[in-house]
């Protein structure tokens, strides 16, 4: 394997059907820590089946997948998110009547305590807390310029790309040590797509691993230090860009819908 | 006869993914109207049942399919789209309304309805089948078929199917959505109306609020036999109704004894609705459907 | 507009605005029909008032004080509470002064409703759970302190105990349903709940020897403090507080402790991940809510709520029968949740007393209350989902303001 260090997450003959189709057969995958990872692939072709499954959403039907050493196959959504995965929908799936600061407070959720009582008599660990969840978040807004006074703004007025880039906020909120991104850049024109790019590496520069869909060949190229090509819920072949977008199978399938 | 209305239930549901709470109201309101030709056609050359039955039921479930299709102009349609829990919100309100009109308009108290088909054709001790029974089954079996057979092999049943798969795609194919739910609920309401009538004929009173029962009731049978799915709420249906009778029989009758369950004959109703609801969602029939995710 | 001054102001005028307008709604004659020249009277002068509301409510808006009233209420809740206290404690000494001695009472009933409201709040328009039973938590916080009180006997402080207790027995009902239904999709919630509601109906109905069934239980115990009964009249200096004044008294501090508690939940990590579970459950579960735990969280509180709320009432009125806890009463509450606004507070506790005081003065409409309610949540729901006072999700302030 070219990982270049030990994996973070890694999958072992993941195996999901439905009904008769099989959304996922037989997928292995090591994905590096402190890196980027780029799956590619056509529609269809079970990537987000298989975040689905990474998340918790799914249950494999066959196969393991472990995360830092801990099989999490089987566990509730919000229990993996509690071990350290946070994620972006391919449609966006933000909390649209909410503010974009209690979007990104919801994504740290997990690592508030308070419970009933705390907030029912406001006890002075709890408005510790909440302080210091309130300035984490405003400074996790800062990543993004665009979002520059935005703080109270309730999602649902946002624009596109800014929901898109709150959405991978409220994911980094959370404090991840992996991050799944479902196709960020899908809907941005090329500016803003190779900006967000740019953004994406940064992320992992802050010591996140990444694991990116994305159907675009190109838009990965830049960015993905490992590439995973997939098809028909199986893995074609990973290696570095160049080595996947040089195999017949990979060329085959872009040629045909490109 | 829960048949019928759950089939009201299930048709609606199946379409556009909503309870129509005011469903139960719908079949009252098919009863009085129903009463109401019966009445007017009392003392008339036409009060004979081979005469009076028909008209009363294509009358009632003529004007009731009429009676649905506003209530969905006017209550659900300018919600399409928006939040369940607001759609949820203007059914109970139109149910509350409808309920509520029905009794400024005709009273709270139980109306008399004409006996009709009340002469036995079998008598065996306790046991005795009505000319009624047997046409209350038949009636609701032939209907339940041609409903099944019109959704099956029209071409506007292949609209309704193809609406409640996929709003957006139906209408990209050139299937009005529109037209489609209103055909919806002209069927739902008209099968309401018959179901109100024979309602009417087996208990020999109607009441103003009789809906709300029988539509929990009928709402049951629908989940019971998996919602949106014709057939199941046929069976649905039937499983009720004989469950209903029999299990306060049972419990009443040793090794139970507790005779007082009959005090609780409606609770029973609800007891099975919550239970199967529990256990099992997507009913007898039902399918398993994969999360959207 | 000089910002904070004027702000300040309005926090004072706002609520003595409100206090005025309910004392003239209260003054104004009854409607029974439309045949005295009283009705005509009292017609116009309802007709008034809401011209009155209206033109307030459209200076407000238009002169943009309504966001400056916002901004204010947030930045000296304090002093906003205060004023809201002063003016909901002077309300029965003006009624007492007139000697309309009944709206005390009416007054008292429509706090319980406000406890109501905002426990089905929580449930509804926060966590988006669509509970059409919520009467039956009601009643059976009712029963319990009927029951206990009439039954065991009833020793002087035991009824104080009962509002925990039963808190504690309608959370336990409202967890038994939760349980079951978490599963559910929203509208076969609506339908379970209501189905509970009306199970719990035919069992206070029907369970004689412990209900009493249909006849009710009468002679529910009263609140006392060492040998003070809160029902027996009161003389404090020149003024004599009756039994529904103080019971007033006693709900209002009720209801303020649960307006306020609803209001820190909120703007807390549950809160937020009631709502968050609200608009898209998926994703809350993505980010490490365990969308169970919170919907069960739910059905407890809001299901406390009404069972002390319960237990206010049965001692309030002295007497509990089924059938102020029916299929009528849930769509009652419900109306009071829409009609205000989902997730909104404070629209809950306009609304709430409004549905109460408005019927009584419209004797006339009485038959078509309950055709009006349904009529208004079809309306709400199409031309003004948010209801009257919309929820705005707005920043928690705890001490320094961010950015």
């Amino acid at each position: 394997m070219s990982a270049p260090a030990e994996p973070v997450l890694s999958l072992r003959d993941v195996t999901k059907h439905f009904g008769g189709v099989r959304a996922v057969n037989r997928m292995s995958l090591d994905v590096p820590s402190g890196a980027i990872t780029g799956i590619i692939g056509p529609n269809g072709s079970g990537k987000t089946t298989l975040f689905n499954l990474i998340s918790g959403i799914y249950e494999p039907q066959a196969g393991e997948i472990v995360f830092r050493g801990r099989p999490i196959h089987g566990e509730p959504p919000h229990r993996v998110s509690m071990l350290g995965v946070a994620r972006t929908f391919q449609n966006i799936r933000l909390f649209n009547e909410m503010l974009v600061i209690e979007n990104l407070l919801v994504g740290m959720h997990a690592q508030l305590l308070s419970g009933l009582w705390a907030a029912g008599l406001r006890t002075r660990r709890f408005i510790a807390e909440e302080q210091s969840a309130l300035q984490s978040a405003i400074e996790l807004l800062e990543f993004f310029p665009e979002l520059a006074g935005t703080h109270d703004t309730v999602v649902k007025n946002l624009s596109y790309a800014n929901r898109r880039r709150v959405e991978i906020l409220r994911a980094l909120a959370a404090r991840p040590a992996l991050l799944l991104l479902d196709e960020p850049a899908a809907g941005m024109n090329t500016t803003e797509a190779a900006k967000l790019l740019r953004d994406i590496r940064r992320i992992r520069d802050r010591g996140v691993t990444v694991l990116l869909i994305e159907h675009n060949m190109s838009v990965i190229s830049g960015v993905a230090d490992h590439v995973v090509a997939m098809d028909q819920g199986e893995k074609v072949v990973e290696g570095s860009f160049d080595e996947v977008s040089r195999h017949p199978k990979v060329l085959a399938s872009y040629l045909g819908s490109d | 006869m829960y048949a019928l209305v759950a089939l009201g239930y299930t048709l609606v549901y199946g379409i556009i993914e909503l309870i129509n709470f005011a469903h139960g109201e719908i079949v009252t309101f098919g009863a009085f109207v129903g009463l109401a030709v019966l009445a007017a056609l009392a003392g008339t050359p036409l009060s004979a049942a081979a005469t009076a039955l028909p008209a009363a039921f294509l009358v009632s479930m003529a004007v009731t399919a009429l009676l649905g299709v506003t209530l969905e102009r006017f209550a659900y349609r300018p919600l399409r789209g928006a939040d369940r829990l607001m759609a949820l919100i203007s059914a109970l309100g139109a149910s509350i309304f409808l309920m509520n009109a029905m009794m400024l308009a005709i009273g709270r108290d139980s109306k008399p309805f004409p006996a009709y088909l009340s002469e036995p054709v079998l008598q065996r001790g306790d046991l005795v089948v009505r000319q009624l029974d047997l046409f209350l089954i038949g009636l609701t079996i032939l209907l339940c078929a041609l409903l099944d057979l019109f959704v099956r092999r029209t071409r506007i049943g292949r609209a309704m199917r193809s609406v409640a798969q996929d709003q957006e795609a139906a209408r990209m194919c050139g299937v009005s959505v529109n037209a489609t739910v209103s055909i919806t609920f002209v069927l739902g309401s008209a099968m309401g109306a018959a179901a109100g009538i024979l309602n009417g004929l087996y208990y020999g009173v109607i009441r103003f609020d009789m809906g709300f029962l029988l539509g929990i009731k009928a709402f049951t049978a629908a989940v019971l036999g998996g919602i949106g799915n014709l057939r199941g709420a046929v069976v649905g249906g039937f499983v009720l109704g004989i469950s209903e009778s029999l299990i306060p029989a049972i419990l009443a009758a040793p090794p139970f004894s507790v005779p007082e369950i009959f005090d609780y004959k409606d609770a029973v109703a609800f007891g099975i609705l919550i239970l199967v609801l529990m256990v099992k969602p997507s009913g007898i029939l039902g399918e398993e459907v994969p999360e959207k995710a | 507009m000089n910002g904070p001054r004027a702000a300040t102001w309005l926090l004072w005028a706002g609520p003595a605005f409100v206090l005025a307008w309910v004392l003239g709604f209260l003054l104004t004659p009854e409607v029974r029909g439309l045949a005295e020249p009283q009705d005509f009277a009292g017609l116009a002068g309802l007709a008034a008032l809401a011209a009155i509301a209206w033109c307030a409510w459209r200076a407000l808006d238009r002169r943009g004080l309504l966001t400056v009233f916002d901004e204010a209420r947030h930045r000296a809740p304090a002093q906003f509470g205060l004023s809201v206290l002063l003016c909901a404690a002077v309300f029965p000494l003006i009624l007492a002064q007139l000697g309309k001695y009944y709206w005390i009472h009416v007054g008292a009933l429509s706090l319980i409703y406000v406890i109501l409201a905002v426990g089905l709040n929580l449930v509804v328009g926060f966590a988006g759970l669509l509970v059409i039973g919520f009467a039956a938590f009601y009643g059976i916080g009712a029963y319990a302190a009927a029951i206990v009180t009439t039954e065991v006997g009833d020793l002087p402080h035991m009824i104080w105990l009962l509002i925990p207790a039963a808190a504690v027995l309608s959370a336990a009902f409202g967890v038994l349903l939760g349980v079951p239904t978490l599963r559910l999709r929203g509208d076969y919630l609506a339908i379970v709940t209501l189905g509970f509601g009306e199970i719990t109906r035919i069992v206070f109905t029907n369970w004689d020897t412990l209900t009493r069934g249909p006849r009710g239980i009468s002679g529910v115990g009263s609140f006392q403090i060492g040998g003070w009964n809160l029902m027996h009249p009161l003389d404090v200096g020149p003024l004599r507080l009756d039994g529904d004044t103080q019971y007033y008294y006693l709900i209002l501090a009720a209801a303020l402790l649960g307006v306020f508690l609803a209001h820190r939940l909120n703007h807390s990590r549950i809160g937020r991940a009631w709502v968050a579970m609200r608009e898209d459950e998926l994703a809350a579960r993505s980010f490490g809510i365990d969308v169970a735990r919170c919907k069960i969280l739910a059905f407890a509180i809001g299901a406390a709520y009404a069972g002390v709320a319960g237990v206010f009432f049965g001692s309030l009125q002295g007497f509990v029968d089924p059938t102020s806890f029916s299929f009528l009463e849930s769509v009652l509450i419900l109306s009071m949740v829409v009609l205000g606004g989902m997730g909104s507070l404070s629209g809950s506790v306009v609304a709430a007393v409004l549905l109460v005081i408005l019927p009584e003065k419209l004797q006339m409409l009485r038959d078509y209350r309950m055709l009006i309610f349904g009529l208004l949540m079809i309306l709400l729901m199409i031309v003004r989902p948010q209801g009257l006072i919309p929820s705005r999700r707005r920043m928690l302030e705890l001490g320094s303001r961010p950015g």
